[in-house]
């Protein structure tokens, strides 16, 4: 990685969107440069995803459920737990409990049906649940973008 | 059913629901390919879209790049459970973090519940030494994550709304 790719990821890191011509532009390079180097970063991995923030409470969606859960067959677990509706991130951790269920719910009832149809995955042990208010913008304002900032500072030193 | 000028939150038919879904999974998707999923014309995903940005649907984008190429190789939640008094505080201390990715306040299994992404595992021991001494923090659990932390958002339903708020 070198100082282009840091300054292409600097430019989209808060907005995804900005039209490859734009920041050619700025970097002074051509825009097939930029895409050249953006689609090779997302090859690599570097690029995780580039995603719109939504409100989600504008579409009825105000919960936030983490469901750290103990199973007994990981991956057969993984593989049905990210068919259940209202999951939006399903991953696997080394510690007290074997995967971490990120969803989404929108009132009691939702959640109740979204924690049955978890606890009904034949690989399920046990789970407990973590449940949070939703922030406004979602994953926008919840991620934490100084993480990145910082990589880019050091990488100018 | 309300009316779509009526108040409340605004009606998400199908093809709303489709344009998010596709821009949540890739913002940078264009407007040709949302507008065939649909069967309808660049033109009209590009009103529909403006539509959404002025009702605040849509409120912004955010390019997430894995942690392991910025300075960070372990991704770990963190469990805490605190004084509840101070549960506010710990969650304001901690957001400010430069190692946290996210971080939620509520109930359930822990008070608070982070996302954090450390260098090397003497960075970890020190930020969770640095952590626990927080004033109001009782306990903390910590479990790595394996996998590469995103969301996808294919099993979510996007519309539809009004019908499950009103019952």
């Amino acid at each position: 990685m070198d100082r282009i790719d840091i300054c292409i990821m600097e430019a989209v890191m808060d907005d995804a969107q900005m039209p490859f011509r734009t920041i050619a532009e700025r970097l002074g390079i051509s825009p097939e440069t930029v895409r050249t180097r953006y689609e090779s970063m997302k090859e690599s991995g570097t690029i995780l995803q580039a995603s719109i923030s939504v409100d989600f409470q504008k579409l009825g969606y105000d919960g936030l459920a983490v469901f750290m859960i103990t199973c007994n067959d990981v991956e057969a677990a993984v593989e049905e737990l990210r068919r259940v509706p209202s999951v939006i991130s399903v991953n696997r951790t080394l510690g007290e409990y074997d995967l971490l269920v990120v969803a989404l719910s929108r009132c009691l009832k939702d959640y109740l049906e979204l924690a049955s149809m978890i606890e009904s995955v034949p690989y399920v042990e046990r789970m407990e649940v973590f449940l949070s208010k939703l922030t406004a913008s979602f994953p926008g304002s919840t991620i934490n973008h100084r993480l990145e900032k910082e990589m880019y500072d050091r990488s100018l030193e | 059913m309300k009316k779509n000028n009526g108040p409340g939150p605004p009606r998400i038919d199908e093809i709303d629901a489709t344009i998010l879904r596709m821009l949540l999974v890739d913002a940078r998707t264009s407007l040709k390919d949302i507008a065939e999923s649909c069967g309808v014309s660049s033109n009209a995903i590009h009103k529909r879209i403006k539509k959404l940005r002025s009702e605040c649907i849509i409120i912004g984008s955010v390019t997430l790049f894995n942690p392991r190429y910025l300075g960070g190789s372990f991704t770990t939640s963190m469990e805490l459970l605190t004084d509840y008094k101070q549960k506010t505080n710990v969650r304001e201390t901690l957001q400010k973090h430069p190692r946290v990715i996210m971080c939620y306040e509520g109930v359930g299994r822990c008070d608070i519940f982070a996302i954090i992404s450390v260098g090397t595992m003497e960075e970890m021991e020190s930020m969770r030494k640095d952590i626990r001494n927080l004033p109001g923090v009782k306990k903390l659990v910590m479990s790595v994550r394996v996998d590469d932390f995103k969301f996808s958002y294919e099993n979510l339903d996007l519309k539809n709304v009004e019908a499950r708020i009103n019952g």
